[in-house]
């Protein structure tokens, strides 16, 4: 059985930052949010996690508008999310965002892939970019690949140039898009060591995984999706010792027999 | 290595030898005879045809005996200082990006010699006794034509791309029905129809000479390639890269600029390069409106009926002209597509992106 030791608790969980009611999306016919209700407290980290298809990335990606739902509310830190293009330029800032694919830019060097948003989108100077760059890389354990390209590292030492570009924009909440699902297994470790480091320093955190290890290490709540909706939402300790829905007790057996073969 | 394979090996080595000298000799033969012809019997400079007929070289005189003619057209000959100086001017910014290849550097060196070749040619700015664009012509003028329809196809070209990749429909279908609409007709149609068609229906063009319908006409066209050349970089840009760029609060403006067309550009480059050097030879195409370029003033030079049969020595110059233009517009389409690749830093993963142009270069040789 899984070790449930929540090593990551002593921290503070604020106001409200996120909140979703109702929220729907659907792609022609087929339903991927069938009405979401969410809150997400200052300094939070949730866990969700779901078999394939059950809406999790959909749900991460609307709350920076990367798509778009049809019905329902998003609040982000007291701002609505229809509020149009402006609006929702200035919560991308705030709302940072890692990705499968890393989709790091590989045209410009780890350092400018660090420092181009700061720059052009914040409006910060080029010398304070770059020192804030720096600090944030070796924050990440790779301050000397600052100068290297993209395609000249690994998939771990990617993904991390990858949260550090996004932290690099100082936001308020992190997304995470299966960060570690592109990875050699080798290479899961160092990325998910960087998110605990994260978490420990008090960042509201929305993370779509399926390691179970550093949902039960690091989540404040679990949240469990099936076909678009919110399944059960729990503790990790509850949701790993005391799952409610069958549907959670099924996909828990799957994950984590796999995952401990 | 199989016995097959070595059987191979040595016929290979063995024809590549014999190939070798097969060359060598066709070489020697073909400079033996052009020397001989184009220099050693060649007649350089001489007022009359006949020296041309008792030599048995080449007769380079019908073009250095009207060499007004052959370089300027139909411009006023009391007046071929100003496309002179125009063609320095024009030359000059041509250089300009080449020795800093950098794309902002080419756009304002151009536009500033442009507005003064312009300004030369036609006179008036210069308090100069005017002449009608009609009149404009020669090597000069396929200068100012070339660098004008490169300087304005590029962007136009680059706007329609993003149009028709853009999420709005009415602006995406305006693009495709313009690319299409022009792309789907030869560009001598396209030349008349902006020359002779057009003003007969907008009246407000009907003052406007038959040179800048022409240069629109070649602008139009060519903007219409470039924009597929574009749009094919354009789709070379993974979604992703739009997703990581919006998340971190890109507008849509600095997305393009930052990320989207820096990739855009280094996937398309060698089909820019392309365009711009198939630009310079489109600017012959306004013979067909009387217009005078370099290649229809050359011409002249054979219509004094005692030049007549020397029209080889002209087409060979006018050939050596153009293989000029088209090589050094060639080059500076290089260097510029090459400042766009940063240099890699030891990694052979970097190198990897520029190896299939060199590949290809060596095969085709």
């Amino acid at each position: 059985m899984l070790e449930i030791a929540p090593s990551v608790t002593n921290h503070q969980i604020g106001d409200v930052i996120i909140e979703m009611r109702k929220v729907e999306k659907s792609y022609g016919s087929y339903k991927v949010l069938r009405g979401i209700n969410l809150s997400v407290s200052r300094g939070e980290r949730i866990v969700i996690c779901g078999p394939s298809g059950s809406g999790k990335s959909t749900l991460i990606r609307c709350l920076n508008q990367l798509e778009e739902h049809q019905a329902g509310e998003i609040i982000i830190d007291g701002t609505p999310m229809s509020a149009g293009a402006r609006g929702i330029d200035s919560i991308r800032r705030e709302v940072g965002m890692v990705f499968q694919s890393f989709n790091l830019f590989p045209h410009l060097t780890v350092l400018e892939n660090c420092t181009l948003a700061p720059i052009r989108v914040r409006g910060i100077s080029k010398a304070e970019a770059e020192a804030t760059a720096r600090t944030i890389l070796k924050r990440v354990h790779i301050p000397e690949q600052a100068q290297k390209y993209p395609i000249q590292l690994s998939g771990g030492q990617q993904q991390r140039v990858a949260i550090a570009r996004s932290l690099c924009m100082s936001p308020k909440i992190m997304l995470f898009d299966e960060p570690t699902s592109a990875l050699d297994p080798e290479m899961v470790n160092e990325v998910l060591d960087v998110m605990v480091e994260l978490a420990e320093s008090g960042m509201t955190m929305l993370v779509v995984t399926h390691e179970m290890g550093f949902a039960s290490k690091v989540a404040d709540r679990v949240i469990f999706m099936d076909a678009g909706e919110i399944v059960e939402v729990a503790p990790p300790t509850e949701f790993f010792n005391a799952p409610q829905s069958q549907r959670t007790k099924k996909f828990l057996g799957q994950v984590l027999r796999t995952q401990a073969g | 290595m199989s016995a097959i394979q070595k059987v191979y090996r040595s016929r290979g080595r063995k024809s590549s030898v014999l190939r070798r000298w097969v060359g060598l000799v066709v070489l020697a033969v073909i400079i033996a005879f052009v020397t001989r012809w184009g220099l050693l019997n060649a007649v350089f400079v001489s007022p009359n045809p006949d020296d041309c007929r008792a030599a048995q070289g080449a007769c380079w005189a019908v073009v250095t005996s009207q060499w007004k003619l052959v370089l300027f057209g139909t411009y006023p000959f009391g007046e071929i200082w100003r496309p002179s100086i125009a063609a320095v001017v024009l030359l000059g910014a041509f250089f300009i990006p080449l020795a800093r290849p950098r794309l902002l550097i080419l756009a304002s060196s151009w536009t500033v010699a442009l507005v003064i070749a312009t300004g030369l040619f036609d006179g008036r700015p210069f308090g100069l006794q005017y002449v009608e664009p009609h009149e404009w012509g020669g090597l000069p003028l396929t200068l100012l034509l070339s660098e004008a329809a490169i300087l304005l196809a590029f962007p136009l070209g680059l706007a329609l791309a993003l149009a028709r990749c853009s999420g709005t429909v009415i602006l995406r279908s305006l693009a495709l029905v313009l690319v299409e609409s022009i792309r789907g007709v030869p560009l001598v149609s396209l030349l008349f129809f902006a020359t002779l068609v057009l003003p007969l229906f907008l009246s407000g063009l009907s003052g406007l000479d038959k040179l800048y319908g022409a240069a629109a006409a070649i602008i139009l066209f060519n903007a219409a390639y470039i924009s597929e050349v574009f749009r094919g970089g354009l789709t070379t840009v993974p979604i992703g890269q739009l997703d990581a760029a919006k998340s971190l609060g890109f507008r849509w403006t600095s997305m393009q600029r930052f990320i989207v067309l820096p990739q855009a550009f280094r996937a398309c480059a060698p089909s820019l390069v392309n365009q711009a050097v198939g630009i310079v030879k489109d600017t012959s195409l306004l013979a067909v409106l009387g217009l005078f370029d370099f290649m229809n003033s050359a011409k002249l030079a054979l219509v004094d009926a005692r030049w007549r049969g020397n029209f080889v020595e002209v087409y060979v110059v006018v050939g050596l002209a153009y293989f000029l233009m088209c090589f050094a517009v060639s080059v500076l389409g290089q260097r510029l597509s090459s400042s766009l690749e940063r240099p890699s830093k030891g990694d052979e993963a970097v190198t990897r992106a520029p190896l299939p142009s060199i590949v290809v270069a060596e095969s085709q040789s």
